[in-house]
């Protein structure tokens, strides 16, 4: 069983035939149901160019990856310092951690109405959901890492009398980046479903604005090519985040 | 260095008090002792690490201070996984922001058998390697005192027994504090030996097993030494677990 799947060629084949069954299927039930149902993978195809050649798409896709990396960079920063702070300051992380425990409970989703009635319909709201649903997640990995780390190492660094900084610089810092990347890739998902929640919930725009824009139409072609775009961009955003993770944490692979 | 007065308390257990000891400059010292009795508390509590009862206290013969004068080594090799062997055992300078002199890296490197592996990451080395590696990265402090907790009990008989030998090769002349279960490796090392036991706990007399380190154990002198000091542990742990009952 296992030389078989060793051999590239069938490995290779047996995808490339799962995704042409996939095509298939999509192709002939998709051109079986009323058009304003569904359409078949060919008639998404043609709207996807259509939507290329008019600079709909590039619109849409531009202004939701703009909103995506603004906010959530803007989370990655603020998460991973403020977990680096909470696992050092004690007062900190006891008076915030039951917090922490209710919002990353909470789905973030329910919170759109509050920041849209707060901030209005502007960048300002979208922004804070998409920071909300990527902000938790990293937090989270970054305090498990940083409480991760051995209290005897501490101990080691303080015995060759370290400063706070270097403590910070060499020892606390490097252990918690892969944690903060696990959060990153985590989180990378969940900010990319804030970007459509805000662009469906807050005010029409990107790719969420281009899914009810073609609804509106009754174009299932364009509200599928739209969606395969956002399939394509989420594939590509975990893939950057594993490519992260396994390059600046080698050595924690390494460790398991 | 002496210790005067050692006192250390969990809650409403008292772990030891008065506790005293003179640990000779130069020499390598044992203590040995049951399991819980307090022996690597004491040795955190020497190296400043950790609670300290304000009582005790700790001085050096020639009167300064002895903060700035100890290095510390742990059961566990503590060295920074996602560090190279070199990069590790020039930590010390780089938390302290000192420049460090590669020469003396390549030494130390070659002196515990490593210099074949500069370059590799800690998970990539045995678990003998790995302790060599902090053993190297514990000189490259080069501190007076070196105080070690159990520094060779993770790791297999034979590459113990290289380890051993080679760390009394290399920290000849220094003064070491190694506290330890093992009898024999308390007779293989120390110059001097104290027995720690009771609750609350004292150190016993100090013991001077003849003849040069690292001893063969097996020599008709020590063995005697040996039965001694198991029956002195065994009785040790008998009062340990009478005191301990509620």
């Amino acid at each position: 069983m296992n030389s078989l799947w060793d051999s590239r060629p069938i490995r290779f084949s047996t995808y490339a035939a799962g995704l042409l069954i996939g095509a298939v299927l999509w192709e002939y039930f998709g051109g079986k149901v009323n058009p304003s149902y569904g359409a078949p993978l060919s008639a998404t195809a043609k709207r996807f160019i259509f939507l290329v050649s008019n600079g709909q798409l590039q619109d849409a896709v531009l202004g939701s990856l703009q909103l995506y990396f603004v906010g959530f960079i803007s989370a990655v920063l603020a998460a991973s310092l403020f977990g680096l702070l909470m696992s050092r300051l004690n007062y900190l992380r006891v008076g915030f951690e039951n917090y922490i425990m209710l919002l990353y409970a909470t789905p973030m989703i329910a919170m759109v109405p509050f920041i849209k009635s707060v901030l209005e319909i502007g960048f300002a709201a979208k922004f804070t959901v998409v920071f909300l649903f990527g902000f938790f997640p990293v937090l989270y990995n970054t305090l498990e890492g940083a409480r991760s780390v051995k209290p005897e190492m501490v101990e080691v660094a303080k015995s060759f009398r370290s400063g706070e900084f270097a403590l910070w610089r060499d020892l606390l810092i490097p252990h918690t980046v892969p944690f903060i990347l696990t959060g990153i890739r985590q989180g990378a998902g969940r900010a990319l479903v804030g970007v459509v929640a805000a662009e469906f919930l807050i005010s029409s725009s990107g790719l969420g604005g281009l899914i009810q824009d073609q609804q509106g139409k009754y174009s299932m072609s364009g509200v599928f090519a739209s969606i395969t775009v956002l399939t394509a961009m989420g594939l590509l955003l975990m893939w950057i985040g594993r490519v992260l993770e396994n390059r600046m944490a080698a050595w924690r692979g390494l460790n398991r | 260095m002496r210790i005067a007065n050692g006192r250390l308390a969990f809650a409403d257990m008292l772990l030891f008090d008065e506790l005293s000891a003179t640990i000779t400059a130069g020499e390598w010292t044992c203590i040995l002792g049951p399991s819980g009795v307090g022996k690597s508390t004491l040795l955190r509590m020497i190296a400043g690490l950790g609670e300290s009862d304000p009582a005790t206290n700790i001085t050096a013969s020639d009167g300064s201070p002895l903060d700035q004068r100890i290095a510390w080594m742990a059961q566990q090799d503590l060295l920074l996984p996602w560090l190279s062997v070199s990069q590790n055992i020039a930590l010390g300078n780089k938390l302290r922001g000192q420049t460090t002199d590669g020469g003396h890296v390549s030494a130390l490197l070659a002196n515990v058998g490593l210099d074949a592996r500069p370059d590799a990451l800690p998970a990539t080395l045995s678990g003998g390697q790995r302790q060599r590696a902090a053993l190297a990265r514990t000189l490259m402090e080069d501190r007076p005192v070196v105080l070690m907790d159990e520094p060779f009990s993770a790791v297999d008989a034979i590459t113990r027994a290289r380890l051993q030998e080679l760390a009394a090769r290399l920290l000849r002349g220094r003064t070491v504090l190694q506290v330890t279960h093992d009898p024999l490796e308390a007779l293989r090392l120390g110059h001097n030996i104290h027995v720690m036991a009771g609750r609350p706990a004292h150190l016993g007399a100090v013991i001077r097993p003849p003849g040069d380190t690292p001893r063969d154990p097996t020599e008709p002198a020590l063995r005697d030494l040996h039965m001694a000091l198991l029956a002195e542990l065994s009785s040790a742990a008998d009062d340990g677990s009478n005191g301990g009952a509620p």
